[in-house]
C-alpha cells in the first residue's frame, strides 16, 4: 500500500519520455554523428521502454561491428536476433525511424532521455527509502541518514562509472603498481638483460623510451616545431613506430595535406627512397619493387589517416570516439593544431590554443589513449601560449636544428655520429626533462633515428 | 514533404514492407537479407550501381528456369561487405545473363 501510495504521487509524464528515447534512436539510425554522441552518453538503462532498450542495444552493437547501422541493418539484426517475432514488430521499428530530428538537436534529446533516467533513479531512491522506513521497528537515525546521503550523493553529483576510492583501494591500488614495477624491472635484469619494456607505446627513438618508458594512455603530448622542420615527419616516424612496426591502431587527423600526399610520405618513409624522386617518379623498376613491398607493410598496419582541412576540436573528440569505438585506437595524433578551425574566431590565438589543448587532455583520459598533438613554433623558437600548454600537458617535445657553431664546439656531440637535429624535452611528467637529445633528421628520406654514439 | 523526406519514407516502408514479407513467409531469411542490402546499396550507401542494371536486364529477359534459379541463388549470396565478392558475383550474373539472351551483356 506504502509503494502504491508513493508511487502514484508522481504522475507517469515525469518520469518517462517515449518521445525523447524514438528520437535519440531515429537519429542513431540516420547520423554517424548523432550515434557516437549516443553510443557515449547513454547507456541501456537509460531508457525507459525495455523494447527501446532493446533497440538502442543491437544499433550500439552495429556500430562496434563497423557496420553503419541503417534501419536496414537493424531490420536484418533484428531478424537474425529473432526479436522480430511478428508484423507488430517491424511497425514499432519503423515508428521509431520515421522518428528523424536534425542531428544538431542530438543533444537536446540526449539529455532529456538521461535526465528522466536519473529521475527514475531519484523516484527509485525515495520509494525505496520510504518503504524501508515504514518497514523498520528500532530506527538507527543515524545510519538511515547516512546511508540516505551516501546514495543521494551518488545521484546528484558523481555518475554511475565515476568512482572514488577508498583510503584502502587507493592502498592497494599503490602496492599492486609497485609490485608490477618491481617484477618488471626483475624481468629486465634476468630475461631480457637490459632491454626496457614500456609502459606505454614506443616512441620510435630509444633514448626517449629510455626516459619515458613511453606514451602512456591518457598522456597529452605536444611536440612544437618550426615550419618545414620535420612536425610531419616526426608524427609519421611516430606512427610507422606503432602502427607499422607494432601493429597496434592509431589514428591520424592531418589538417593540411592531401590523402595523395600522406600516401606518398609512406612510400618515402618504408622504402628509405628519396621523397622527391618519389613525388617526380624518377625511379627504377627494382625502387618500385621496393616501394611496392614497402607499401604492403603498410597493408598490414594499423595506421588509420583522416586528412580533414576543417577540423575543429569537437570534431576532433567524434572521430576518436569513432575510431576507439570500431578499432580499439591506442593513439590518436593531430597533425597540427594551428590548423584547427576557431571555437569563437574573436578569440585571440593564445586562447584558442589552450581550449584546443584542454580538450585534447581531457580526450585522452576520457578514452584512455595517448593523444599526441603538433604545434607550430614562432620564427624565434618559441610557442605562443606556451606555459599554458606546457600545464597541460604530459611530455613536451621541441624539434629544432642543431646550430652550425654548436655542431662544431660542442665537444659532447662530437660523440654522435651526424646528429642535426635537438629532440628537446621541455616537460616530462614522470621523469627527467631541460634535455636535448642529439638525434638524425634525414629530411629527403623523411626519417628519423636515434643519433649513434661513435 | 520535402524530396528528402519523401525518399526516407520510401526506404523505410520498403524497407519494412520487405521484413513484413519474410515475417509472413512470403520469402525466405536469405532472399530478405538480399534485398534488404539491395535496398541499402541504392539508398543509402551508393554502390555498385551497374547492379541495378543488371536486374533491369533479367527482369527484362524471356524466363529460363534454370538459369534464373542459378541468378537467384547467385544474388541471394552476395557478401556486401566483401567489394571482391560483389564483383565476382556481378560478373558470374553477367555471364549468365549473356547465356540466357544469347549475346554478351554490354
Amino acid at each position: 500500500m506504502v509503494k502504491a501510495r508513493a508511487k502514484s504521487q508522481v504522475p507517469e509524464e515525469t518520469l518517462f519520455d517515449l518521445e525523447s528515447e524514438y528520437r535519440v534512436l531515429s537519429s542513431m539510425l540516420h547520423s554517424e554523428e548523432a550515434c557516437i554522441e549516443a553510443y557515449d552518453q547513454l547507456s541501456i538503462s537509460d531508457f525507459y521502454s525495455p523494447h527501446n532498450g532493446n533497440v538502442f542495444a543491437m544499433i550500439c552493437n552495429l556500430y562496434e561491428r563497423d557496420l553503419r547501422p541503417t534501419y536496414v541493418e537493424l531490420l536484418k539484426e533484428g531478424h537474425s536476433l529473432g526479436v522480430l517475432t511478428s508484423p507488430a514488430d517491424i511497425e514499432q521499428l519503423k515508428y521509431i525511424a520515421l522518428q528523424y530530428i536534425d542531428d544538431q538537436n542530438i543533444k537536446y534529446w540526449i539529455k532529456r532521455v538521461k535526465d528522466k533516467s536519473r529521475l527514475r533513479r531519484y523516484e527509485d531512491f525515495l520509494r525505496i527509502s520510504y518503504q524501508s522506513l515504514a518497514e523498520q521497528k528500532d530506527v538507527d537515525v543515524e545510519q538511515v541518514l547516512m546511508e540516505a546521503e551516501e546514495k543521494l550523493t551518488n545521484l546528484t553529483a558523481l555518475e554511475i562509472d565515476d568512482h572514488v576510492d577508498s583510503p584502502s583501494e587507493m592502498a592497494a591500488l599503490g602496492y599492486d603498481e609497485v609490485e608490477r614495477r618491481f617484477l618488471r624491472y626483475k624481468e629486465i635484469k634476468e630475461l631480457h638483460k637490459g632491454v626496457l619494456p614500456l609502459d606505454g607505446l614506443t616512441t620510435g627513438f630509444n633514448t626517449l623510451d629510455n626516459i619515458t618508458l613511453g606514451y602512456k594512455p591518457g598522456d597529452l603530448i605536444i611536440l612544437g616545431a618550426q615550419t618545414g622542420h620535420g612536425k610531419t615527419a616526426f608524427a609519421l616516424h611516430t606512427a610507422r613506430a606503432i602502427a607499422v612496426e607494432q601493429q597496434k591502431n592509431i589514428l591520424y587527423l592531418n589538417t593540411e595535406m592531401s590523402r595523395q600526399q600522406i600516401a606518398l610520405r609512406w612510400g618515402s618513409i618504408l622504402s628509405s627512397i628519396e621523397h622527391d624522386r618519389i613525388r617526380k617518379g624518377d625511379i627504377n623498376e627494382s625502387e618500385l619493387s621496393i616501394i611496392l613491398n614497402a607499401y604492403s607493410r603498410l597493408r598490414e598496419s594499423g595506421f588509420y589517416s583522416y586528412p580533414c582541412p576543417n577540423l575543429t576540436p569537437e570534431k576532433s573528440i567524434s572521430i576518436a570516439r569513432k575510431f576507439k569505438v570500431q578499432h580499439n585506437i591506442e593513439m590518436m595524433i593531430v597533425d597540427y593544431v594551428g590548423r584547427m578551425e576557431k571555437f569563437d574566431p574573436r578569440q585571440p590565438e593564445w586562447q584558442v590554443l589552450e581550449q584546443i589543448v584542454k580538450t585534447q587532455k581531457m580526450l585522452a583520459q576520457n578514452l584512455n589513449i595517448a593523444v599526441m598533438v603538433l604545434v607550430q613554433l614562432n620564427p624565434d623558437g618559441t610557442l605562443q601560449g606556451a606555459r599554458r600548454m606546457k600545464n597541460e600537458c604530459d611530455l613536451m617535445l621541441k624539434l629544432a636544428p642543431i646550430p652550425k657553431e654548436e655542431l662544431e664546439e660542442n665537444p659532447d656531440l662530437k660523440n654522435f655520429r651526424n646528429p642535426n637535429y635537438y629532440l628537446i624535452i621541455e616537460k616530462n611528467r614522470d621523469g627527467i626533462s631541460g634535455k636535448g637529445i642529439p638525434i638524425v633528421f634525414d629530411q629527403q628520406r623523411q626519417t628519423m633515428k636515434d643519433a649513434e654514439r661513435t | 514533404m520535402d524530396v528528402n523526406e519523401e525518399r526516407q519514407k520510401l526506404y523505410d516502408e520498403t524497407a519494412s514492407l520487405i521484413a513484413d514479407a519474410a515475417m509472413r513467409g512470403q520469402v525466405s531469411g536469405a532472399e530478405m537479407g538480399f534485398l534488404l542490402s539491395l535496398l541499402d546499396q541504392i539508398m543509402v550507401k551508393h554502390q555498385y550501381p551497374e547492379m541495378v542494371d543488371l536486374l533491369k536486364k533479367w527482369t527484362d529477359q524471356e524466363p529460363d528456369e534454370e538459369i534464373d534459379l542459378i541468378i537467384k541463388e547467385t544474388l541471394v549470396n552476395i557478401d556486401f561487405n566483401n567489394s571482391r565478392s560483389v564483383e565476382a558475383n556481378l560478373d558470374t550474373i553477367k555471364d549468365l545473363l549473356s547465356v540466357q539472351g544469347g549475346k554478351p551483356y554490354a
